[in-house]
């Protein structure tokens, strides 16, 4: 697992012709004999021709700074451990604090102060939606989220927590993932 | 004299009368002027009822906008949270299986066969009792019959009735010998029937297996993983967070903030404001404001609540509202009824 995991890694390198010659080899034969990493390899090209195909009207850095961070985004995911290792709940913990605290800041920013993100990051926050709305995936994604933290303040009632988690996944369909 | 005949006829009328709705207001509540015992069955249904096991097919419809939407789904109800819905309607997501041990969320994609597993939020600071205080102070728990049938079985029938007006009310059957809710039905103001959740074909207390809450092992299932998202923010650090995006921690018709999440939608990290009422919820996403929104596109409505314009999604189950100030796009979901959410949301933008 820890060896896919490393190469997996390589994966986005790989994909841009970055990795040097000694490790495409190496991995190209690891993915010959692993079904996962081919998998994964599938669904990085797959993700990668959706978003070259959708329209960024921000320009080419910022549709590499979406590809980019989506990538980043799959890359995490991983198969369902069967027993995930402490330092690894440390580090999610450390992560989430972290986003927290980007996400709030972000977002509270005054427009006229210095910004140590790279522009592009702002760039790609003014595609977000059509027409100014939210997207289907959006609305679905949000749908989902609420129903997720409802579930976990709801104060025992199960029927609302039913019927919270029942509505989000008829819309939920996963286009995204 | 004459006046005075007519004036007694007036009092006795006007006596007998009272009476009669008085009588009346008894007979349809009979616990309305101590409603201690719907109370006590409506913890119990908390606490008791969801510590017990169930097998059934649940039926939920949603109305809205003059649609009615129908999710069909067999389900196993185990302890502490865990729960596994199978779905049969809607037909795009026949199929579909959704199911939780209590620390995570798995779902299955049959078009994909993609099994999706999502970790659960850190649970919010509030506490049962917080959470049953904000309750009874937003909602009479009133015991209408102790001698009610539903699916077959001989239940409690509760009404919730909001101490604002403008909200729904709820009307609940709880099993008697459970405590497990068997049927809930929500109405908007004028009577109408805006949601329905049922249970038939019950097996209460059902035979219930861990297998029955862990992914299945079958071949070739490509297995993706979200992570959890943050909650770390101190519940005394709210009403500061929030007045930071422009929100308040107190809201209309008794919401108040309780969780506030960041989750990341379309590569950006996104702020969530969880607020509830003890029973109603509604999440506020705050996003950055993206182009000028000049036309109504299909499937929107434009409103304006509190002098703002606000869009309103008539698509899915959800209630939706979309405005923007400040640079920030918020959007709000919730089951609340349409006309309740506007209430909540022009008192965000009071």
């Amino acid at each position: 697992m820890s060896n896919c995991e490393g190469l997996q890694a390589q994966l986005n390198s790989f994909l841009d012709g970055e990795l040097d010659a000694a490790h495409s080899v190496s991995l190209s034969a690891h993915l010959e004999e692993c079904p996962d990493c081919r998998r994964e390899l599938a669904a990085l090209r797959s993700t990668q021709a959706i978003l070259r195909a959708a329209p960024v009207p921000d320009g080419k850095q910022a549709q590499q700074f979406a590809l980019a961070t989506f990538r980043n985004s799959l890359a995490a995911e991983r198969s369902v451990p069967q027993r995930r290792p402490l330092w690894q709940g440390a580090l999610a913990s450390a992560s989430a604090v972290a986003l927290l605290a980007w996400g709030v800041h972000s977002l509270t920013r005054k427009p006229g102060q210095a910004s140590a993100q790279p522009e592009s990051r702002q760039m790609v926050a003014t595609t977000i939606g059509t027409e100014g709305l939210p997207t289907a995936d959006e609305l679905d994604e949000m749908t989902s989220l609420h129903a997720a933290r409802s579930f976990a303040i709801s104060p025992g009632d199960d029927g609302v927590q039913q019927t919270t988690l029942a509505d989000a996944n008829s819309r939920l369909s996963l286009r995204s993932r | 004299m004459r006046i005075v005949r007519s004036m007694s006829k007036l009092s006795l009328s006007a006596a007998l009368l009272a009476s009669l709705l008085a009588l009346a207001a008894w007979k349809y509540y009979p616990q309305a002027a101590g409603n201690g015992d719907g109370r006590a069955i409506w913890r119990k249904s908390l606490h008791q009822g969801t510590e017990t096991t169930m097998r059934a097919e649940m039926t939920m419809t949603r109305r809205k906008h003059g649609v009615t939407y129908t999710t069909l789904a067999h389900i196993v109800q185990g302890s502490q949270g865990r729960y596994r819905m199978e779905y049969l309607l809607p037909i795009e997501a026949r199929g579909r299986i959704v199911f939780s041990d209590a620390h995570s969320n798995w779902q299955y994609e049959p078009a994909q066969n993609m099994l999706a597993k999502t970790e659960l939020p850190v649970p919010s600071e509030i506490k049962d009792r917080d959470a049953e205080a904000l309750i009874e102070s937003n909602y009479r728990v009133v015991l209408v019959s102790d001698n009610a049938t539903m699916a077959g079985r001989s239940a409690y029938l509760l009404d919730l009735l909001p101490k604002h007006s403008g909200k729904s009310s709820q009307r609940r059957w709880i099993d008697k010998q459970t405590y497990k809710t068997l049927r809930i039905e929500t109405h908007y103001t004028d009577g109408i029937l805006a949601s329905l959740v049922s249970y038939d074909q019950l097996a209460l207390p059902a035979t219930v297996t861990e297998a029955d809450f862990q992914p299945m092992q079958a071949t070739g299932i490509r297995h993706v993983s979200a992570p959890a998202s943050a909650q770390e923010i101190q519940s005394r650090d709210f009403a500061q967070t929030a007045a930071r995006l422009h929100l308040k921690s107190q809201v209309d018709l008794g919401f108040q903030l309780v969780g506030i999440g960041v989750s990341t939608l379309n590569n950006a990290p996104t702020p969530q404001f969880l607020y509830t009422d003890g029973i109603e919820t509604l999440s506020v996403f705050v996003q950055k404001a993206g182009a000028d929104i000049v036309n109504t596109p299909d499937h929107w409505q434009r409103l304006t609540v509190s002098g703002v314009p606000v869009f309103q999604n008539v698509d899915g189950h959800l209630n939706t509202l979309v405005w923007t100030r400040f640079g920030h796009r918020y959007t709000a979901v919730s089951h609340l009824v349409t006309h309740g959410l506007e209430a909540v949301i022009a008192s965000e933008l009071r």
